[in-house]
């Protein structure tokens, strides 16, 4: 096999391109050509962390390299040190050929070198690149098994009919059948979107799944959702699978021909309590999906707000009726909301400012902050830290491990956390407040005035025998300690400042501190908006 | 690296309880199951239970003036007149000792030296300075009782109490005892006594979890600065991580970590990884993915294991959806 006039046209394009972003500087730039052996039935191997691919399956035995290494540097001295330490390694045999770059891991501040291939090999061999980044990573007119692996750049298939499997980080993935698919492909990409077009009489199994993006054809496929997933067929049901798999972007099924705006959705409905269901995709029920961001972002909302999505962040500055949110997984944060306010996330932080209704906040991972909850309510999250500034109602919160802060209540306060601290200040106005406090492995903090009364029940579960794990600053409370299996239980009851309501404080391997203190109570601004 | 191998390597720190929660477990097990270790782990704690019941050593006077003479530092010149100096001790007690210590050294090193040999690329040392301790926290001291004032301050707690004569022909003797008092160590976030104290108090399971929470929080607020940030609080802050049964305490941990300059990223970053990957808390899981967020935004090319676990948790179906979105956003950061 000789180079032909394509390689070398390659070569000066490539040059071309890497010369043209390069800052100011020195420019070296080295073009290897060469011919290595490699059997029709051989396969290829190629790691390039940096720079451009393009593999041409060809006919006949013999592999053509051009390889063009180009450095950037500040100065003469950096470029040839870039040159130096970048190398092409050419290894294996006729049976299996590797080809390296050889480059420092961690990139150089006074220059960048990379190399950019286009090889030509028998197009029944098999490929397998690894590479890192590149503006294009293009394979052609391949029978064998391809496999891609890349973090960034686009990957172009063209004609390949060989089982293939390209596996990208944040490039988009572009596969091009001018006959139908003659094997499995497995398209997979976590930010960017697959393209995949085949000729409109085409049989094959197509599964769609993209978490943020969406699913969209221009040919007519069947099939159903189950969760995210779309398992479909184009015209008779078999034939081989492929499978576009995006986390954030859109993938597409197209006929040759057609262009991407042209594509309509794959809806998914959404159902609340049981997550996504299956809707049927055939031809009538085929339908864009509704028009709206996944991700709600406003200053203000006069009335109600109520919004579902599988995937998607609410920031909201001000609702002036209503809340009802519930979000797959995402963070919630609204700063004002003059009614009810019902929010749900399947995960991702809460940040709520002013609820003046009644609350009902869950995630199930991450943090809550709860800046004033005025009539009370119920905030739980799977894991994560709860953190109340202000609350006027009764308050239930829960945790399956993370702290729970509460820094002004003013109203009874049951706080519940698999793990983690507990502190809560009693509003230094009321007299007496009832407090439930439990954490399965944590301290307890309970913070109030000199004056404030109750009757106390305290419970330390605790492995060290001496531990002085109950402290009160206001008189009252007897402390008995007694051993329960191998563990010592001390328990502290009685009545503070005379007595009032129940305080029952329970901790596991934890201490407990009632302490006073003179802090002045929060105040509140009261809401300009109509009510 | 066979298990036996591993395993012997490990026992000189399963001894002096060095290991982590999770690798004492695995060596514990191995040791159970295997009759050449059982026999090796018996002798090794029978060689560490005989220096045990050697008696504490003082450093000699002599040798300990010879060191400071070296450092060029002075003793003090005037001495207490009731000190007086230290009997020698039978010189069998020192050739066990010294047995004791060759035995446990060689047997580390015999250890070490059957899986790879320990290489370590020489550097220039250079002493400054060298400022004796005035006072060392340790488990046990032994002290003249012409260093102590005689005067005791307020009603200190003292148990445990034994009279020792261990030479009934001379006529000095000792009281032994366990004193809880409490101390306050004053300083600046970045003297290293300060840093030791926290990395201790927050490693230090024995503990009950109250000490480690609150040494973590404090950390938060003294360490997380450029200025304050040092590299022993990063690992005991990792050592957490991987280690706290308690879901908060680790919640703490992980949420400090993230806080630290990405210059500390060394140690911290796999424990991050390992969180993230298996951490049955999502909320530590959710921070530590943006911990590596961080560290990736933060500069440089992020090492391969970084890169596939983040990469994995974005697909992986059955995790959390906010995490695998937040791994697909900390992946998008990469350039390179």
């Amino acid at each position: 096999m000789t180079m032909s006039i394509r390689s070398v046209a390659f070569a000066v394009l490539v040059t071309l391109l890497a010369v043209a972003p390069a800052r100011a500087g020195v420019t070296s730039t080295e073009t290897f050509i060469q011919e290595f052996p490699l059997d029709i039935g051989g396969s290829f191997w190629l790691d390039d962390p940096l720079g451009n691919v393009e593999i041409i399956g060809v006919d006949g035995p013999g592999m053509v390299v051009t390889a063009v290494k180009i450095t950037n540097g500040t100065d003469k001295g950096s470029v040839d040190e870039g040159r130096k330490v970048t190398q092409v390694a050419v290894g294996g045999d006729s049976r299996q050929r590797e080809i390296r770059t050889i480059s420092p891991d961690a990139s150089h501040p006074r220059w960048i070198s990379y190399v950019s291939y286009s090889i030509r090999v028998p197009r029944t061999v098999h490929v397998t690149l690894n590479v890192g980044t590149a503006d294009v990573v293009r394979v052609v007119n391949i029978t064998g098994n391809v496999i891609v692996k890349n973090v960034n750049g686009l990957v172009r298939l063209e004609s390949i009919s060989g089982a293939t499997t390209v596996d990208t980080i944040n490039g988009n993935i572009s596969a091009d059948f001018p006959n139908n698919p003659g094997a499995n492909f497995d398209l997979i990409t976590v930010n960017g979107q697959v393209e995949v077009r085949v000729p409109q009489d085409a049989n094959f199994q197509w599964v769609a799944n993209t978490l943020r993006g969406e699913i969209l054809t221009t040919l007519p496929v069947r099939g159903t959702f189950t969760g995210t997933v779309f398992r479909g067929n184009l015209n008779s049901p078999g034939g081989p699978t492929i499978t576009t798999a995006t986390l954030m972007g859109r993938a597409y099924l197209l006929r040759n021909g057609s262009r991407t705006s042209e594509a309509t959705s794959i809806s998914v409905q959404q159902n609340i309590q049981g997550g996504v269901t299956g809707k049927n995709a055939s031809n009538r029920e085929l339908s864009p999906r509704p028009p709206g961001p996944e991700t709600i972002q406003t200053p203000l909302v006069q009335g109600n707000l109520r919004f579902n999505t599988t995937l998607g962040n609410v920031l909201v500055g001000e609702i002036r009726g209503e809340a009802h949110i519930n979000t797959g997984a995402g963070e919630v944060a609204l700063q004002t909301v003059f009614g009810k306010c019902d929010v749900s996330s399947g995960g991702g932080p809460l940040d709520l400012g002013e609820i003046y209704g009644d609350l009902v906040a869950r995630t199930s991972a991450g943090d809550v902050l709860v800046r004033a909850a005025r009539e009370g309510g119920y905030v739980y999250t799977g894991g994560g830290i709860i953190r109340v500034v202000y609350t006027g109602g009764p308050l239930r919160l829960e945790s399956g491990g993370g702290d729970i802060l509460v820094r002004q209540a003013s109203a009874p306060v049951s706080a519940d956390t698999r793990s983690g601290d507990i502190s809560i200040t009693l509003d230094p106005r009321f007299k007496t407040q009832k407090v439930d406090a439990k954490t399965s492995g944590g301290n307890i903090t309970l913070k109030v005035s000199p004056t404030f009364g109750a009757t106390v029940e305290a419970n330390v579960t605790t492995s060290s025998d001496n531990a002085n794990a109950i402290t009160s600053d206001l008189p009252g409370l007897v402390i008995v300690r007694e051993q329960v299996g191998k563990r010592m239980r001390i328990k502290a009851t009685g009545k503070i400042n005379g007595g009032g309501e129940k305080i029952t404080l329970n901790s596991e391997d934890g201490d407990i501190h009632i302490v006073t203190q003179t802090a002045p109570p929060i105040t509140l601004m009261e809401p300009n908006g109509a009510r | 690296m066979s298990e036996c191998n591993l395993t012997a390597e490990r026992m000189p720190q399963l001894l002096v309880e060095a290991l982590s929660y999770h690798d004492r477990e695995i060596t514990h097990r191995h040791i159970e199951s295997c009759s050449v270790c059982t026999t090796e782990w018996r002798s090794l704690k029978e060689t560490w239970s005989l220096l045990g019941e050697l008696p504490e050593a003082e450093v000699p006077s002599r040798v300990r003036q010879r060191l400071m003479a070296a450092a060029g530092l002075t003793p003090p010149s005037i001495l207490p007149g009731n000190v007086l100096s230290f009997r020698q001790r039978p010189a069998f007690r020192y050739v066990a000792q010294a047995a004791a210590v060759v035995l446990l050294v060689g047997g580390s090193w015999f250890a070490g030296h059957r899986s790879a040999p320990l290489q370590i690329a020489p550097s220039q040392a250079t002493i400054n300075s060298v400022t004796p301790a005035q006072f060392a926290i340790a488990e046990s001291r032994v002290i003249p009782a012409a260093q102590i004032s005689p005067v005791i301050q307020g009603r200190p707690n003292i148990e445990n109490v034994r009279f020792v004569d261990n030479n009934p022909a001379d006529s000095e003797v000792a009281v032994s005892f366990d004193i809880k008092s409490h101390m306050t160590v004053t300083g600046q976030p970045g003297d290293k006594t300060m840093v030791r104290l926290l990395t201790y108090v927050m490693e230090n399971e024995d503990h009950m979890t109250p000490s480690r929470s609150r040494a973590i929080d404090w950390v938060r607020q003294a360490y997380t600065d450029r200025g304050a940030a040092d590299p022993e609080i990063a690992a005991a802050l990792a050592n957490v991580l991987r280690n706290d049964t308690h879901e908060g305490v680790r919640i703490k941990a992980v949420e400090t970590l993230k806080a630290l300059p990405p210059a500390f990223s060394g140690e911290t970053r796999l424990a991050l990884i390992q969180a993230l990957k298996s951490d049955p808390n999502p909320a530590v899981r959710i921070k530590a993915v943006e911990a590596l967020a961080n560290l990736v935004q933060g500069g440089g090319r992020p090492d391969q294991v970084t890169v596939d676990t983040l990469r994995q948790k974005a697909s992986q179906d059955d995790e959390n959806l906010y995490v695998r979105v937040k791994a697909a956003e900390a992946l998008r950061k990469l350039t390179q």
